[in-house]
Order: structure tokens, then sequence, then C-alpha cells
């Protein structure tokens, strides 16, 4: 934590404007998610006599067709596309930095094949095999989050690993390396000394950018009947079954998608922030 | 080869503004007027390749006609095709007596041979339903052999498993019950004029069945359009594109959903229903742990308040309080079956055993069944059971069955009025199968001593003997009775139900 | 020239290689045995062991994975992809119906945010950090954020359901268009609007941009003279790399909208468990986005004789 703070200027988080509205959004979706329970009702008790109820002050956003609170049910949204994304985000990134920072790091045959392979997934539309992959998941083993996370992590790591091979790339040829080198430092001391936390900022950014995109696959595949399976309350799924009942009963398409146009601009705002912090930060150097 | 970027800036501008051009030339115009009927529909009508596979719904009801119908009201076989017919070797051996000038579409007399072609179809594939042989006595006279004495075997007869009877002129080679289906020609009120598979077809009004009848064409064209979607399906029809949606109800899928009946009433379309013999149950696992108890069955019965299930379709399908079948059916309101909603008792089952979580599995190509399933687990919790929901996809949920990986699922009984005696048969008769919904040494004798019955009264008897077995171990908890439905534009008019299956012969639609 | 476009296009085939290894092995992820599968699909009833053992020396999937792999991709890349797995016709013929009428959905959708993004990127860049460069970028960050499912729904809960304008649904006539261009238009243009407001700063960052404005050049020639001409660039290849979309580029909308094109197809197929089908779109999919790059890269090297020297 100390360290993003540096890498960022701290300071400068607040004075940007991107970063600071990004930053509250991103941290009210965090904290609706994490407080639920205390916000919301029980997401999954039923209540026939208040089927397709409209929003009212008891229930903000209205009711589903089981007569379920709808609020509840998006703000317990939060929580799974949240703890999903995040999940997905930092298997990817484990997996990602490392193929990367291996790549890049001792070069040669490994960095040949290695970038062949990031090649490769970047120039398939990864929606497309996220979908297919989910899609044989679950017509195969039936859905779980597992199969959502395995899909996604699938396509995912291949940025990371990019721009990770990329840093490495670029600090292997500057002086402190070199003199690092020079005086026997092993490998690893480099790696977690120098290069690591020179890779930190622009990975800080991708993971940002990269949570907000997540969601939004998640919320797409919930959307396809692909996701996560009711009644476990999920962006997209709710959108999926209110999607019927657009004549009758907007709310339950309204509210669950914007909430996913909110969390996912959320976190684009506060990546882009970072960006310009992290790329005015290099003008001055 | 030498290109200026002004060249190339130049191309590339003249590829765009092509590009733009190219986009608005795919759009084509469509015509729709009074006198053509537009059918949203489920499934593609298959009228290529194997006949065997035809569409179990649409052709049937429009094109083909069959050898008898079943009368639900009166539990009766009532002719058809067939004028009369007289069961022989104890019931193994059933003869046909054909009516007499009745002609297919093409204007070719149907006949004991175009009889004798249409079920060989089935039996060359050695079919489930396929009579054992077929034999021509003469050209007005057919006679069935069948394995065993059972009424049943009237019932495979008017469900032929996808046909009624067709000319041999629909398949090539003519005549060949192996061939390959071409052009589908029958004797009923349609025919069949362009086929687009996957996407439509048109069917017109059959003229030598309108001059048999006497009556008039009100339509001259019918088009059964394929939307796979419910979802799509329904907004198909709030869009104008299609003017009624008819259900598939052969299986437990592709419906106009339920719940959103209501909906579609309410903005002005007709909703037309029918209540059908046919039953949405949660099946047990019996033979594995813990619903292979009886007592833990009964308490999934007293947990369920089928009055809230009914109520996620507004009233459009009734509660199933009285037994596996709605009170219409044969001997099913003399069976004096009352289903009961007292969760305490559930509770006091439950209590004193230690089941662990339950796996409940629920097929999701029906939105109606995704929400029944969700409103079942909240009541079994509100017992005391642990319920993991599973929504499957169609093939998974079809593997999880088979193997049987799961406690309890959502399925359905009986069927149209037709498919009733058959579903009878696929449900409740050895041999075990995976989509057999219970079966023990009691109850699968009850049910076959129905099926073997040829006396009406008789059979009733039996019927009730065997809803009673069932009731009393308990062996399924049914949730709701199902209907038929046609959903239609306000200007649609005439659309009948026969045998609990629309007719389209006097429809029309007013301006 | 012709060296380099050779050098080029050996360069891509470990890329499709590698494309095609991982649309091949979706199907292996498959438990138990496609045969069987198949034969249910297909035929509609319980498989027999005969039946599973025909359809198993038919579609070769009694030989070892590699070998199945080398006939697939022999097939492939003729544009063979078998036989559909639901349906009696081959891949080629199911995705040929439908990819029309994708085209049509990706032509309009191009053509209108190809224009759209060009103008707002250079009003954009051109009163950079004014009010209306806020709003652009604010527009461009939410084009990419709002789902494009969402708005769909919103908008045939606008346009059809209360002012009952326009159709929710349906194909191929103008006003079935209207709705699904509008909602992939609008995250469509957004990442295209975005890339030209950068291209052209970038372009107005340098020295010659500073030296025409020095001289006394009028503003307006400075930019679409001078600068847009040469951002042009870049923005034309980005544009023409987008063009890899026609093929399963709309996914979510055409669901939403029940557009019965290629997303369509890839979903449904998904749902049927035509696996078949699934290969050949990932795999074409990955195909047309290498070749598109591999197109643009030569034009670039056409353009400019630097780049084929140069590496």
């Amino acid at each position: 934590m100390f360290k993003v703070i540096e890498i960022f200027r701290g300071i400068e988080i607040p004075k940007n404007n991107l970063c600071r509205i990004g930053l509250s959004v991103v941290l009210f979706i965090i904290l609706l998610g994490s407080f639920a329970p205390l916000i919301a009702k029980d997401p999954y008790e039923t209540n026939m006599a208040k089927r397709l109820e409209s929003p009212s002050s008891e229930h903000f956003f209205g009711a589903d067709q089981l007569g379920r609170d709808l609020f509840s049910r998006v703000i317990y949204g939060a929580r799974t596309s949240l703890i999903v994304a995040i999940t997905i985000s930092a298997f990817s990134m484990g997996i990602g930095c490392l193929i990367g920072a291996v790549s890049g790091y001792f070069g040669g045959i490994i960095d040949d094949v290695i970038g062949r392979i990031i090649d490769v997934f970047l120039s398939i539309p990864e929606i497309v095999v996220n979908i297919a992959l989910v899609g044989v998941f679950c017509t195969i083993y039936g859905s779980s989050t597992w199969n959502v996370i395995l899909a996604v992590v699938f396509t995912n790591w291949v940025s990371y690993a990019r721009i990770t091979r990329g840093i490495v790339l670029s600090l292997k040829e500057r002086e402190f390396i070199f003199c690092s080198k020079a005086i026997g430092a092993k490998s690893s001391w480099i790696l977690f000394k120098h290069i690591i936390p020179n890779a930190l900022g622009p990975i800080i950014v991708l993971a940002t950018l990269n949570v907000g995109n997540i969601i939004l696959t998640i919320a797409s595949l919930g959307f396809l009947g692909l996701g996560i399976q009711p009644p476990t309350p999920e962006w997209g799924q709710l959108l999926n079954s209110g999607k019927n009942y657009i004549a009758t009963a907007p709310w339950i398409t309204f509210f669950p998608g914007l909430f996913i146009a909110l969390s996912v601009f959320g976190f684009n705002l506060l990546g882009e922030g970072l960006r310009d912090i992290l790329e005015r930060r290099r003008i001055y150097e | 080869m030498r290109l200026t970027r002004r060249d190339f800036v130049k191309y590339t501008g003249f590829g765009a503004a092509s590009l733009l051009g190219m986009s608005f030339l795919g759009c084509m115009t469509k015509e729709t007027t009074k006198d053509t009927l537009i059918i949203g529909y489920a499934e593609d009508l298959k009228l290529r390749g194997d006949p065997a596979k035809i569409d179990r719904s649409i052709p049937k009801f429009c094109v083909l006609e069959r050898l008898i119908e079943y009368d639900l009201s009166s539990d009766d076989f009532v002719p058809s095709l067939a004028k009369k017919w007289d069961v022989e070797s104890g019931g193994k051996r059933i003869v046909f007596e054909l009516k007499k000038g009745i002609l297919f579409s093409d204007g070719a007399e149907m006949d004991a041979n175009a009889v004798k072609f249409t079920y060989d179809i089935l039996v060359v594939r050695k079919h489930s339903v396929a009579p054992r042989s077929v034999e021509v006595i003469d050209d007005h006279t057919v006679a069935f052999n069948f394995d065993e004495a059972w009424v049943l075997n009237f019932a495979k007869l008017q469900d032929v498993h996808g046909l009624g009877v067709m000319s041999p002129k629909s398949v090539k080679p003519e005549g060949d019950p192996n061939g390959t289906l071409v052009d589908l020609i029958g004797t009923g009120p349609f025919k069949v004029v362009e086929y687009v598979e996957n996407q439509y077809t048109v069917l017109e009004p059959n003229r030598y069945w309108f001059e048999q009848t006497g009556l008039e064409p009100k339509i001259k064209k019918l088009i059964v359009k394929v939307i796979p979607d419910e979802d799509t399906r329904v907004l198909a029809l709030r869009s104008g594109e299609v003017d009624v949606l008819i259900d598939n109800y052969h299986g437990g899928y592709d419906y106009t959903p339920r719940n959103q009946l209501s909906a579609l009433k309410k903005d002005g379309f007709k909703i037309l229903t029918k209540n059908i013999p046919y039953t949405w149950i949660v099946v047990f696992n019996y033979r594995k742990e813990p619903f292979n108890d009886i007592e833990m069955r009964r308490a999934v019965n007293y947990a369920i308040n089928r009055d809230e299930i009914a109520k996620i379709f507004d009233g459009w399908v009734r509660p199933a309080w009285n037994g596996m079948f709605p009170p219409e059916v044969p001997g099913m309101a003399e069976a004096n079956i009352r289903y009961e909603y007292n969760p305490e008792k559930a509770k006091e089952i439950v209590n004193g055993k230690d089941v662990g979580e339950i796996t409940l599995i629920v097929n999701k190509s029906q939105s109606d069944q995704i929400l029944v399933a969700q409103l079942v687990q909240q009541q079994l919790k509100n017992v005391g059971l642990n319920i993991k929901l599973e929504t499957l996809e169609k093939g998974v949920y079809k593997q999880k069955r088979n193997s049987g990986d799961y406690n309890l699922r959502i399925y359905y009984i009986g069927g149209s009025e037709r498919t009733f005696y058959m579903r009878i048969f696929w449900r409740f008769l050895p041999p075990e199968k995976p989509w057999k919904v219970y079966m023990s040494d009691n109850v699968t004798e009850k049910a076959i001593a129905v099926v073997k019955e040829f006396d009406k009264t008789k059979r009733r008897q039996k019927f009730i003997e065997f809803y009673k077995a069932l009731y009393e171990e308990a062996g399924v908890a049914p949730l709701y009775y199902e209907v038929v439905a046609v959903a239609e534009k306000p200007n649609v008019e005439g659309i009948k139900f026969e045998y609990s299956e629309p007719r389209f012969y006097s429809t029309y639609v007013k301006a | 020239m012709l060296r380099y476009i050779a050098r080029r296009a050996l360069q891509i085939i470990p890329t499709i290689l590698g494309i095609s290894i991982i649309s091949f092995s979706l199907l292996y992820i498959f438990p138990g045995d496609p045969a069987e599968f198949i034969v249910e699909a297909r035929y509609g009833v319980e498989p027999t062991q005969e039946m599973v053992e025909k359809i198993r020396i038919e579609m070769g999937l009694d030989k070892p994975f590699v070998v199945q792999y080398f006939n697939w991709l022999s097939k492939a890349v003729r544009g063979d992809f078998g036989i559909s797995w639901t349906e009696d016709k081959t891949v080629m013929e199911v995705i040929l119906e439908r990819l029309p009428i994708s085209a049509e959905l990706f032509f309009a959708t191009f053509a209108i945010s190809v224009v759209f993004a060009l103008i707002l990127g250079v009003i954009s860049a051109v009163h950079k950090d004014k009010a209306i460069d806020h709003i652009c970028r604010i527009y461009s960050l939410l084009g990419i954020s709002i789902p494009s499912f969402w708005l769909g729904l919103i908008l045939i809960w606008i346009f059809s359901v209360q002012l009952h304008l326009l159709p929710a649904f349906g194909c191929c006539e103008l006003k079935h268009l209207i709705l699904p261009v509008l909602t992939w238009c609008f995250s469509f243009m957004a990442i295209k609007t975005r890339f030209v407001r950068a291209s052209l700063l970038e372009e107005l960052s340098k020295n010659y941009v500073i030296t025409a404005r020095a001289k006394g050049l009028p503003e307006k020639l400075v930019v679409f003279r001078h600068a847009l001409r040469n951002a042009l660039i870049p923005i034309i290849t980005y544009f023409s790399l987008s063009l890899h979309h026609l093929i399963v580029g709309s996914i979510m909308v055409e669901v939403v909208f029940s557009w019965p094109g290629l997303g369509s197809l890839l979903v449904e197929s998904v749902f049927k468990r035509d696996f078949p089908v699934v290969q050949a779109l990932v795999f074409l999919s990955g195909v047309l986005l290498i070749t598109m790059n591999l197109v643009v890269d030569l034009l670039y090297a056409v353009i400019d004789p630097r780049i084929r020297y140069g590496d």
C-alpha cells in the first residue's frame, strides 16, 4: 500500500479529477458490497404477495418475479461481481506477470515461445473465447462460478504478461540493472528489488482498468445465461431475468444495469486517472 | 505498386463510402396483408430429411391427419381417417377400415398403402411406439399387429411419434420408408408450399380438405416462423412480427412463457388457454438417500405451497392440490386425493434427520421453471431442508438426470390429450429409464393394469387405484397443472382448440 | 517488396497455428465420447453401440488427438470445418447463411461510427480541455463502460415499449436496423473517438505544426490540411483493423435484438453444443484479426518504404 502511494504520488490522487470521481465510485461500490448484510435484506427471501411490485419506500428498486427485494439483490450482486472480478484479476495478474517477467528476463528461446503464445491470445477476440469456453464448461459440467473464473483467466492473463514483458525488456537495458548484475546480485534479488517495483505502476493501472472490464465480461456472460446461475444474485443474470418484463416491470432491468455501468465506469475513470498521473510523473523524470 | 499518401487516403475514403452504401443494400421489404397469418413457433418443422423426425405439433395438426383421435372427456378413441375398427387376437391385432374418398393435397387418394407406408417409417426404425407389423388387407383396410394386447396400442397409433398419415410420394425414393422426406403431402386442411429450414414454412389451404368438409378457407396463407428463444418469440409478437404464438407442447419446453401471459394480456393481446392433462412435478431420486425414504418424500409434499407456485403464473395455471393430474382426467376426481400444505408437519419429519445438502436440478431453457425451482428451493428451505439449486443447460440436465446425479428435479408428467396414455407409459412403466419418474412394485403393477385394460369402466377403476398407490407412496410431488396456450394479436379470430390442439382452418385476421 | 510481404506472411503462420490449436482443443475438454453426443443430437434417439461406432469412424474420432488435429487443420485451411452436429449442413454453410446478416449490421455501424468518430474526435482535439472536450472524453469512457445489452434494453423500452416507434426485434428491414446499430455505435464510436482525438493531439504537438502556426497559417489550415492529414494514416489503420468485428463482433447486441447474425449463431451453437460451429467461429475470428493486421502492415509498407527496409 505504501509503495502504491509512493508510485502514484499519493497526494496527486485526490487532485486528479478522474481519479477523484473514479475512486469515490469504486469505494462506494466496494462499501456497498462489503456491508451488504447491514444495508440490505435477505436477497433470497421470496414473497409472492409482492410479486413485481414497483419501487417504493419499502423496496427502493421494487420487487422481482418472486417478490424478492430487488435492492437487496442488486447490493448482493455487487458483492458477487466484485469478488469474482477481483479473484479473476488476481489470478490473471499472478500468472501473467510471472510469465511476462520470465519471458522478458531470460529472453532467448523462452521469450520467443512465450511471445508467440501471447500473440496468439491477443489475436483471438476475448469475449468469443470466453463465451465458447464457459459455454463448453457449462453445457458439459453445469455452470459454476469456478467455470466463469477459469474461462476468463484463460484469456485475461495475456495483457499482464505482455505489459510485464515489455517493462522487463526495457529495464534490462538500464544502467542500474547492469550495475546490480556487475556486483553479483542474484536474479531473484534483481527481480524483487528492481524490476517488480518499477513494473508496479503500469500493472496497477492495468489491473484497475481490468477489473472494470472483467465486471463487464461477467455481466455479459450472466446476461447470456452462461455465467453465475440463479438464485445467486449477479447483475448480468438479474438483467437477463428482467428483460421479459421490460414492458411491465422495467425496474428489474434498469437498476442492475445501472450498477454495472456505474462500477465499470468507476474503475475506468480511476484507471485513466492513475495512468495520467503515471505519465506525468514519467515526463517529470 | 507505389501509392502516395494522398492516394492511400483517397482510396480508403472511397472504400469507406462504398461500405456505407453496401450496408443499406441488405435491406429487404416484406408484405404482411390480412390474408396471411404468421405464427411464431419454437422449432424448425423438419420437413426435409428423416420423415420420422417431423416436428410433433404444427405439421400434425395442419398438414397431416391421424387414423384416430383421443377424447379425454369421454376417455374414448374416436375416428378420424379411420371409419371404424375391430380388435382381434385379444388386442394384439387391430384392423382399421379407412374412410373412402379422402384425398391428399396432391389429389391422390388416401388408401391403405399410404397408411402402411407411414407406419412402416417407424417399423423400419424399430421405434418404441412402432407396431410389430402393418398389413394391407385391401385398398381401404389395414391391420396392425402388436406384441402386447394393450389398450395402449391405440394410443401408439394415434400418437405416432411425429407422424400423421402421409403420401408415399412425400419421400424419395417414392414409397420407401427408409427414404428421405422431400415434400410433406398430407390430407389435412393445409399443404406445404414453401419450406426454408430453420426459418419459415409457408402453408396454403388444401382445397380438397375444404371441399370435403364444405368449409370455406378464410385465410390464404399461413406462415410458420421459427424463433427458438422464448423471449424472442414474445418480443416478436409484441413487435407485430408474428400474429400468433403457438406452444410446442410435445415435451416440457418451447412454449410461451406462462409468467408473461398476464403482461401480454394487459397489453391487449388475446390469450387462449385450454386445460390439458399435464402436470409439473418435483421428481425424487427415489433410489438414493434421502428420498428413498417415503417419509422424506411426504415432507416435501407437505412443504410445498402450490398456491404460491401457481401465483408465479398469475392464475393461468391451477395449483396441483388434488393429485398428479387435474380433476377432469379419467378417475382423478373419484380418487379423492388431496395434498396438504403443512410446513409444521414437514419440519417435524425433517427435524430428526441428518440429510445434508440436497441438490435440486432444473433445465434452464425455460424461464418459468427457473422461477418455480427458486420458489421450491425457498419453500423447502423454510422447513429446514438445505437445497442447492443447479440451473442447468438442457444437455447437462439430461446428463445429470441420466446418471442419477441429483436428489430432486423439476419435470413433467402427462401431456396433450393425445399423449396422455403414452406419457403414462413413458413415465411409469418398465423398463427403468432415466425419464421415468417413479417406479415401485406396487405403483408399476397398477400402471400396467391401466394400459392393459380395454374396458373403459374397468380402466377407470384401475386409474383410481394407480393414482392412490402413487399418492400413498408419495411417488412424486405435483406442483401445478399446465395448460396449452395461444397468444395472439387482438385482430386474429377463429383459432379453435380440438383435442387440446389449436386449429387454423377457420382462422382469419381482421384488417 | 515481395520479400517483405513473404516474410510478414510467414510470420503469421505460427500465430494461426496457435489459434487453430486453441479452437480445436475446445472440443477436447469434452469428457467422455463426443460420438455418443453426436448421435443423440443428430438422430434424437438413445445412442446404440453400433451407431456410436459408425459416427466415430465417420468423423475420425477413433484416431489419436494429433492425427485428428491435423486432419481438422488441413481441412480448415481450405474452409471445410466438417458437418454441424445438430443440422444436416456443413459448418461453412451454416456460417455463410448468417454472414450477410451480420455484415449488414456491422457495415452500417462501421460507416456511421467512422463518420461521427472523426467529427467528435477532431472537435475534441481542437478544443482540448474545453467543456466540449470533457464531454467527448466522458462519452468515450461511458461508451466502453455501459453494457451494450443494457443500453439496448433501455432503447427498446423507450422506442418500442413507450413510444411504439421502432420494432424491438426482427431482421433485415431498415426499421429493424436502427436500434441495434444505435446501440452498437455507442460503444464502437466511443473507442474510435478517443483514438482520433489522441492521434490528432499527437500530430498537433509535432514541430511542423508549430512551424506552420509560427508562419501565421490560419488554425483551420493547420488542423485540416496538415495535422489531420497526417493523423489520418494511423486513424485509417486503426479503423480498418476494426473490420475484424465483422465476424462475431457484436454478440451482445445481436442477442439483445435477436439479430440472427454470427454473434447469435455463436451463442446458439454453444447452447446447442454444436461444437464444430463454435470451433470454426473462434478460428475464423482469430484468423480474420490476424489477416487484417497483416493487410494493414503491408499497406503501411506500401506507403512508407522505411518500414520494409528498416526492420
